[in-house]
């Protein structure tokens, strides 16, 4: 699993020698070109997956991505199924028949404004295979700046290389979906392995009464790097920081010589909801 | 602060010791070693006539009271040299001795400083004396030559807190360091905020940056020459200092009858020292420190044999009890054996070992893991310099390097950590390189330096395995194309380079020459950086048969004038490199077994006009440098491929540097920086995957945008205390001020997600010193 500590670590030894931080509002950029952003992805789950479609707005727009409107999308599996995805609201594609199948292959194609897109994935299996969580507890003065419990997953990590991972916490129904929260693990090196007690990232510490559902996504190796390459990316900062650059896309034009390019990913997971936890 | 109100002006007859330290050279320019010099007080003074040698660099030291002397330089096959000096501060001086005869004669020492940069034949070089060096104003008051060299024309770096020195367009790993002719494989302690060079150890910093003779090779940008002090040959000297980042001592004393001498020295951090008092366990268990050890010995064996045996070991460890340890050092070792042979021929043979490792653990379960990374260089040289006439002046050697490289393993710390040993391979190599030099002089006007290096280079599999060649896609992870079976040993790939280098050297006038250079310049070991600026755990690696050697290719030219107390020169330089490497996006090098797969290779270049106007003598003396130039890559596989500005390219760098000697009680300095901000990669515009906020970037460039300019203003005080008459102890207080216009300069722009609203976007902006930041130091040296 990937060393996301080091980062954290180095950024505190840069506190110690009076580094200093500030916000700033707004910084003058030169206006982008929008293009079009998938967000897509495909489970096992009985209904729920959609494809949202939007454009790509100017950093410091401050509004809301404004939807497409009006696409054609067709989903496709590598066993002769096919899906025409109906438009259930304002650039919101609702996926009712197809569901992701371990070691099936998809491809979207999207058609907008004059251009053709596509976006190809494959499932993964589920590993490890969570068998317990368990909640540790960081009082005041802890090692989190947000007083309350962590979750810790335990379960064997299967064998054989490639297996990937996202943990997705629901507090109360609600994703918790900042950046903080983001859960993305690979087994290169816990390949095999009993993962004993691995605390999950959460950017506020669960409370006494909070009804937590963890769910485990599987993700391909490809999926793993867009949502590794996301949280590096959303998570930029401190000394030692990665070099700026547009996280990956599986959204490709069609016509390799169109200038009209695209961004976002169309993934597929199996997809674990574990039994709900109440907070005590 | 207030002490800059209480300059008293007040003349005292002060009985101190100063230092008289210089060189001793030859009419061209090449230093002299074992020459005999004397000191003798003028008639009437008190003090006892002194002798000594120079050393290997061709350099002598005494300490003095004020007064009058006379200076004898002697040397076989030269004519000796005679001066009247007066001694009323520390003095540093360069003496010529001429060939021919052995009598006794009066010269005129050509001139009263370092050898005239009009009339040598150095281009893009630069020193700085320790003497400047701790009178300039330093972060925290920590004197530090690496800091100090961001001050010269051509020399800049990514940012306040970031590790070694980009010159003239080159990167960090570009640049050969060398201390005391050991190479030093990262210079930074604390991330890169202060150097490994131990301030009360150097004696002088020269800076090569171009004209780099083919002495010198394995590296394309640059050429940090260190030296090192020396044990005094004739008494006990004691030397140290405490300030607010470290305390220092230093110690050298003459041996075996005064025909050797030892020196030693060594400074550390204190502040984690009052951590240990703390109750809290959290605090007195963290570990926070840096520290430098250096030792040194010469024996003079006759006339005609010099050894000398250096030694150096600093670290970083830094560590939280329950949660991370850090640490990483280098250390060095070097015996070396000068030789002459008869009039005009010396031999110096050098044996040394350099080695950096680093370490980072992270201590919490279950992801208790170390990773730890290391390069080893092992090295043998034997450099001979032949004089003959103003015609030949050869000078030509051999070296030979053996690496032994790991460039990364990571292993669980117990067995309740989940992760598994994941190792790179390690590597194995040699290089050797093959020179010659000539300075020839055509004519009281014309002369040149020329010469060339052949390096030859060859990786060697340091285990019996698989060797991968990848290919594929630019930019994307490569895959293996072609794996072949070597045994322990065998040569996988081997390269070889010929380095031509010349400088040419007119003299329009007695005060004044223009200087033309080209330089061809290989590398084989490189630094492996993932990130904006570069981290202690970067791994060096060698060259394999996917990494090709990195090649560099600069012209330059030069005018150079002096006038009276001035050194004026411009120069200009046009460099090309390929061979580049860097990594592909959103690589994660620590913990990665294939580095080379995600490896991504191209083409630099950098050109820039350097101008340079010191003042050496005066109550007001220093200097003013101003570059400007630019620095671009192109790297398949970022960019598009296309030409991009360089993370350092600052199209415009200013340094000031003023030291006012006030009084005999108050020395005062500024520096004075102003530069053109880093190039950094913004976004156009934002997208949404989830609810999660993500920056884009139309085209994905890379550096299409600069940080706002970077200017600062430092002031330092330095009060030299009052001691009683006859006493050789002296000391000085330096108070500094750094960043007194209590700048925020940018070191980096963060583009995000507002975490209190997601709707929102944010830019965090990160100073490294955003503050005014005093420092008092107290020196003291008898």
């Amino acid at each position: 699993m990937n060393i996301t500590k080091i980062a954290l670590l180095l950024f505190f030894c840069a506190m110690l020698v009076s580094a200093c931080e500030k916000d700033l509002p707004s910084v003058p950029l030169r206006p982008g070109t929008p293009v079009l952003n998938v967000d897509g992805w495909i489970t096992d789950r009985q209904g729920g997956d959609t494809i949202r479609l939007t454009k790509t707005v100017n950093f410091f727009e401050q509004t809301k991505a404004p939807a497409v409107t009006g696409a054609a999308i067709t989903l496709a599996d590598d066993h002769g199924n096919t899906e025409q995805l109906e438009e259930v609201s304002t650039g919101v594609f609702a996926i009712k028949k197809l569901r992701a199948t371990v070691n099936y292959k998809y491809t979207l194609t999207v058609r907008a404004a004059g251009e053709t897109y596509t976006a190809t994935t494959s499932v993964s299996r589920l590993s490890p295979v969570i068998d317990s969580l368990t909640f540790r507890y960081y009082p005041e003065g802890g090692n989190h700046d947000s007083v309350g419990y962590r979750v810790k997953i335990w379960g064997q990590e299967l064998a054989g290389k490639g297996d990937a991972l996202r943990i997705l916490i629901k507090r109360n129904g609600v994703p918790q979906n900042q950046i903080d929260d983001l859960n993305i693990y690979n087994d290169d090196n816990v390949e095999g392995n009993y993962i004993q007690g691995l605390e999950m990232n959460s950017f506020t510490g669960y409370k006494t009464g909070d009804r937590l559902t963890v769910e485990q996504w599987s993700l391909d190796p490809e999926a793993y790097n867009f949502w590794n390459q996301l949280k590096t990316q959303v998570d930029n900062g401190g000394l030692f920081a990665p070099v700026p650059a547009n996280v990956p896309t599986n959204v490709r034009n069609v016509d390799p010589a169109s200038a009209k390019v695209a961004t976002g990913y169309f993934g597929a997971s199996l997809s674990d909801i574990l039994p709900v936890s109440i907070m005590k | 602060m207030l002490l800059f109100g209480l300059c008293y002006h007040q003349s005292f007859a002060q009985e101190k010791y100063f230092t008289l330290s210089g060189t001793v050279q030859d009419t061209l320019g090449q230093s002299l070693i074992g020459v005999t010099v004397r000191i003798n007080p003028a008639p009437g003074g008190g003090q006892k006539p002194l002798s000594t040698s120079t050393d290997i660099n061709g350099q002598f030291k005494f300490r003095l009271l004020k007064g009058r002397y006379n200076i004898l330089c002697s040397y076989v096959g030269f004519q000796s040299l005679n001066q009247e000096l007066i001694i009323n501060a520390d003095r540093q001086f360069s003496f010529v001795l001429r060939t021919g005869g052995t009598g006794l004669q009066e010269v005129v020492v050509r001139a009263q400083r370092k050898s005239s940069p009009v009339r040598n034949m150095e281009m893009g070089a630069q020193s700085i004396s320790i003497t400047t060096l701790k009178k300039m104003p330093a972060l925290f008051g920590e004197v530090d030559v690496v800091r100090s060299v961001l001050t010269l024309p051509g020399v800049s770096s990514v940012g306040g807190g970031s590790s070694g020195f980009n010159v003239r367009g080159g990167n960090i790993d570009q640049n050969l360091v060398l201390m005391d002719g050991a190479p030093v494989f990262n210079t930074s302690h604390l991330f890169g905020l202060f150097s490994v060079f131990n301030p009360e150890v150097v004696q002088d910093v020269k800076l090569l940056k171009g004209g780099i003779t083919s002495d010198y090779g394995g590296r394309l940008s640059s050429v940090m020459d260190i030296k090192l002090q020396s044990g005094n040959a004739d008494s006990l000297a004691v030397s140290g200092g405490i300030g607010t980042v470290s305390a220092r001592l230093a110690a050298g004393l003459p041996i075996l009858k005064n025909k050797g001498s030892v020196f030693l020295a060594g400074r550390r951090t204190y502040a984690d020292l009052f951590l240990k008092l703390s109750s809290n366990p959290n605090t007195n268990s963290t570990v926070a420190y840096f520290q430098d050890f250096n030792g040194k010995a010469d024996y003079q064996i006759g006339t005609k044999d010099h050894i000398s045996i250096a030694g150096y070991y600093g670290n970083d460890r830094l560590g939280m009890s329950k949660d991370f340890r850090l640490g990483y050092s280098n250390a060095n070792a070097a015996a070396t054996h000068v030789h002459e042979f008869s009039e005009g021929l010396s031999a110096k043979t050098t044996a040394l070992f350099s080695r950096y490792q680093s370490d980072l653990s992270v201590l919490e379960e279950p992801q208790s893991f170390i990773n730890k990374q290391h390069i080893n260089q092992y090295q043998l040289k034997t450099d001979l310099i032949y004089r003959r006439n103003e015609k030949i002046n050869l000078s030509f050697g051999l070296s030979a390097i053996q690496y032994k490289v790991s460039p990364g393993i990571q292993t669980p710390l117990t067995d309740s950590s989940l992760f598994n040993t994941t190792a790179s391979a390690r590597q194995s190599a040699n290089e050797l390189g093959l020179y010659i030099s000539n300075t020839h002089k055509f004519s009281e006007k014309l002369s040149a330096q020329y010469g060339a290096r052949l390096s030859y280079f060859n990786a060697i599999a340091a285990q019996t395995g698989p060797v991968y060649t990848y290919g594929g896609t630019a930019g994307k992870e490569l895959t293996p194309i072609q794996t072949v079976e070597y045994n322990k040993g065998a040569s996988i790939k081997s390269y070889a380079n010929f380095e031509p280098r010349l400088s040419l050297r007119y003299l329009l006038s007695e005060n004044s020459s223009v200087k033309a250079g080209y330089n061809r310049m290989a590398q084989y070991v490189h630094l492996i950086s993932a990130t904006s600026a570069s981290t202690p755990f970067d791994s060096w690696m060698t060259s394999t048969n996917n990494i090709k050697p990195e090649l560099a290719d600069q012209f330059s030219l030069g005018y150079f004038r002096s006038a009276r107390d001035f050194e004026v020169s411009a120069e200009g330089y046009y460099k090309t490199m390929s061979n580049q490497v860097d990594v592909i996006n959103g690589t994660e090098p620590m913990g990665n077994p294939d580095i080379e797969k995600d490896l991504v290779y191209g083409d630099g270049r950098s050109y820039g006009l350097e101008l340079y106007l010191k003042k050496n003598t005066g109550k007001l003396n220093g200097f003013a440098s101003y570059t400007l130039s630019k620095t671009e890559r192109k790297i398949n596989g970022i960019n598009n491929g296309d030409w991009y500005n360089a993370k350092y390219d600052r199209t415009h760098n200013l340094n000031l540097v003023a030291v006012y000697n006030y009084s005999t009680k108050w020395d005062l300095s500024a520096n004075y920086v102003y530069q053109t901000g880093v190039a950094a990669t913004f976004p156009s515009g934002r997208s949404e995957f989830q609810g999660i906020i993500v920056p884009y970037n139309n085209g994905d460039l890379r550096n299409n945008y600069r940080y706002s300019p970077y200017s600062r203003l430092d002031l330092a005080a330095t009060l030299h205390v009052k001691h009683r008459p006859g006493s050789r102890f002296s000391s000085e207080w330096v108070f500094s001020l750094y960043n007194v216009l209590n700048r925020k300069n940018v070191y980096a722009l963060y583009f995000k997600q507002d975490p209190n609203n997601a709707n929102r976007t944010i830019a965090t902006q990160l100073s490294v010193i955003g503050s005014i930041v005093p420092g008092v130091t107290w020196n003291f040296h008898f």
